[in-house]
């Protein structure tokens, strides 16, 4: 444990390694940044580890978002001093600001998008040309014919050792193939039959797509929120205002960010991004437990579907036990009732045996009458007064009802 | 030429930054220290009198001899946890109207497991929900009493007073989403207000993930403002980092964000589809265990209560309300916060606690 002495070190200490990277971003410097940031970043994290090690679980997730957020906001500020340096350059060749700016913007879209759309038009082709992912389904039928000559060798009994195996083989045939593209979780264990092993690839390659278009329309939200960021600072040049401290600088970029987001958040091309990506995630974890499930057979044990079905039939009992008890509850009510109406009831002579039926009429009809009483609903009350109370940020509104009449 | 517009002095740049890794290292040191039985919620005394499943509803200890006599019962949403209206203290709505002579019950819906992935609105609503009001009619004798709905606990309370208004004297609806056609609401366009299934495939989602993870709910609420909720709310962290007691709020508030519990497969897959991207709710087209819910029926008092700024709800969404009721006394109340402010804001605490006791003190 750090005494509060420790704490001045480790602050001086994270200090003098951001001192390099602020000094080559002050003077807009052909710095590396990057490495700076690196380091901090190193230094942070090894010294919060020390502390945190025995922290609950809600005060390190906080302190790690703490140093996190530092750093974001710090490499987002190095972007925007990086951009300004450009726009200065052409704007020292007699560019007007906004045309520079415009130019800026567009090269930085091309920049990160360029990668994205490489990513998309490889997959799409990918996807319109099956065979071309012939190397990459390869492995998988290999591992697959692998697996199943090896159970149905005699004498073959699946235990956790064989299971194991698989695991790491199938892990190292996912790395050789579609973990060299994708950062998805691990397919987990899996007997490879090529039926699956084909459409676990198409959903992927629709995960891969739509993750680049997903990226690249984030790129978009990013490209917004620097050149609204740009077009600030070059507003408070002009006002001869300029950003003086880090927190102001910070504060101008807080200010900004969000509804510079939103402006692209809002749009129907994101949130179509957005939802084709959900789409492709949940196909891709469908397809991905079809596959274990083949696997979850082989081995006798129970698939989700399996508990899915169990659990379903439990919540169907469930239901009808809470409906009888309903029912039960409200006739034991009635019952009661009856009791309370027999009892009040005079007291008669013996009639004649003839006489009997009438008595077990009036029985049914005061159970009638018991049965409207206990599900008939309350007399319509009187409606309230339409004065309403108010408090200072309150007002009466009329209903719709109120205002047709 | 233009003049540069960042002038940071390098010797006070150093000196800010040696002053903010200070706070840092000191938030971080504090924070290694603070267990999660220091950052506890619930102030208020509260006793468990029915449970059915994962439901419980519980019942608040009077702080008055003589509380009101007709009861509210809070129908909070089931995305976060209900403890949100007794946080702590000093940002306590319970505790507050306590204080001022009502007798509260609280819905708390519970953490849903696997198994409850097929668990619909009508369980909620004519299950859960109404188990609970019969439970307080009967505790009380009486045949009528109050219901504060919160947020998607809001929409519920719409729709169970719609269908049981005989049960119901008073209604109050908090940040109450009505309207989720509401284009502004990011939340209502990400939901697929505008495209539907496009936006979000419910049927896809629960097929894939059964119950829908509190995490991946969580993750959207984060993306809807994302460098506030990221990482400007976490730079602000840095300068209360050694007041000890504010670091506690604010873990506090933390625990409770990400306090989210999974969502019932089939009942979100409901919501979603018929709330968000059909918009039933005011169509009247919204069905419940088979019966159709018309807010036409609502014919009781109505106090309406939404937060200006709620970037989850809009006001609009809220405030859609007065068109589609049916009663004489409709009442709209606003505050100039967000959704969450609607709980901790000091304004609020101090003002709408009031607003809802003597609304409903002068309906009783």
């Amino acid at each position: 444990m750090y005494g509060n002495g420790d704490a001045a070190k480790m602050a001086q200490a994270w200090t003098d390694a951001q001192q390099q990277m602020w000094q080559g971003w002050l003077e807009l410097m052909q710095s590396t940044p990057a490495a700076g940031v690196a380091q901090w970043q190193k230094l942070a994290e090894q010294n919060m580890q020390a502390w945190l090690d025995n922290a609950d679980p809600t005060a390190r997730r906080a302190a790690e978002q703490l140093v996190n957020s530092q750093q974001a906001a710090v490499k987002f500020l190095q972007m925007a001093a990086s951009a300004w340096e450009e726009i200065a350059k052409q704007m020292a060749d007699g560019n007007e600001w906004r045309a520079a700016l415009d130019d800026y913007s567009r090269r930085m879209a091309a920049e990160m998008n360029a990668g994205v759309t490489q990513w998309a038009n490889m997959m799409q082709a990918a996807a319109q040309a099956p065979d071309a992912w012939q190397p990459y389904t390869q492995p998988w039928t290999h591992l697959w014919q692998q697996t199943a000559a090896q159970w149905q060798q005699p004498g073959f009994a699946p235990s956790f050792g064989a299971l194991g195996d698989v695991v790491s083989r199938t892990f190292d045939v996912y790395q050789q193939t579609f973990g060299r593209f994708l950062d998805t979780p691990p397919l987990g264990y899996a007997r490879e039959y090529e039926e699956k092993v084909r459409r676990l690839t198409k959903v992927m390659q629709e995960f891969a797509v739509a993750n680049v278009e997903y990226q690249a329309v984030m790129t978009d939200a990013w490209v917004n929120g620097l050149t609204k960021l740009m077009e600030a600072l070059v507003a408070r040049a002009q006002a001869g205002k300029p950003i003086r401290t880090f927190q102001e600088l910070s504060a101008e970029w807080a200010d900004i960010a969000d509804p510079a987001f939103y402006e692209v958040f809002v749009g129907e091309k994101y949130v179509r991004a957005q939802g084709k990506l959900l789409t492709a995630t949940m196909n891709y974890r469908i397809a991905q437990r079809e596959f274990v499930e083949i696997m979850a057979k082989q081995l006798d044990m129970p698939t989700r579907t399996e508990v899915d079905a169990a659990h379903k039939s439990i919540y169907t009992q469930r239901r009808e036990l809470r409906a009888l008890k309903h029912a039960l509850a409200e006739a034991n009510a009635r019952i009661a009732k009856l009791e309370t109406a027999l009892a009040e009831q005079p007291v008669v002579a013996p009639a004649p045996a003839e006489a009997v039926a009438p008595a077990a009429s009036d029985n049914g009809a005061a159970q009638k009458a018991a049965s409207k009483s206990s599900t008939s609903k309350p007399a319509p009350k009187k409606p309230s007064t339409r004065k309403s109370t108010t408090g200072r940020s309150t007002k009466s509104r009329t209903s719709k009802q109120e205002s047709e009449d | 030429m233009i003049q540069f517009p960042i002038q940071i002095d390098p010797l006070q740049a150093a000196q800010e930054l040696a002053e903010l890794n200070l706070k840092i290292a000191q938030g971080v040191q504090t924070m290694s220290t603070i267990r999660d039985e220091e950052i506890q919620y619930g102030v208020s005394e509260k006793h468990a009198v029915y449970r059915e499943d994962k439901m419980v509803l519980y019942h608040f200890e009077p702080l008055v001899e003589q509380p009101f006599e007709v009861p509210v019962l809070i129908s909070y949403a089931l995305v976060n946890r209900p403890y949100m209206t007794d946080l702590q203290d000093n940002r306590s709505l319970v505790k507050n109207l306590l204080q001022l002579g009502l007798d509260i019950y609280l819905i708390d819906w519970g953490y849903p497991g696997r198994e409850d992935r097929w668990l619909t609105l009508d369980d909620y609503i004519n299950g859960y929900m109404d188990a609970a009001v019969d439970v307080v009619r009967a505790r009380h004798g009486l045949e009528q009493i109050n219901l504060l709905g919160i947020c998607q606990g809001g929409s519920f309370a719409l729709c169970y007073t719609a269908l049981n208004p005989a049960k119901v004297k008073n209604l109050v609806a908090m940040v109450t989403p009505v309207d989720f056609g509401v284009e502004d609401g990011l939340l209502n366009l990400w939901t697929g207000c505008q495209i539907g299934s496009e936006s979000v495939d419910a049927d896809l989602m629960v097929e894939a993930l059964g119950n829908i993870p509190g995490d991946f709910m969580n993750f959207g609420y984060l993306m809807l403002k994302p460098y506030q909720l990221n990482v400007q709310k976490y730079m602000g962290l840095a300068n209360i980092a050694t007041d000890r007691r504010r670091v506690q709020d604010f873990l506090r508030m933390e625990k409770w964000i990400f306090d989210s519990p999974d969502q019932a497969g089939e009942a979100w897959r409901q919501f979603i589809k018929d709330f968000y991207q059909a918009n039933k709710l005011i169509t009247g087209e919204v069905e419940i265990g088979g019966k159709q819910v018309d807010l036409a029926a609502i014919d009781m008092p109505v106090l309406n209560i939404y937060a200006d700024d709620d970037h989850l709800v809009p006001p609009a969404s809220s405030q859609a309300l007065a068109q589609y009721v049916s009663t004489d006394d409709y009442t709209e109340a606003n505050f100039p916060v967000g959704h969450i402010g609607m709980y901790v804001s000091g304004k609020v605490q101090r003002d709408l606690p009031p607003l809802i006791t003597d609304w409903l003190k002068a309906r009783k």
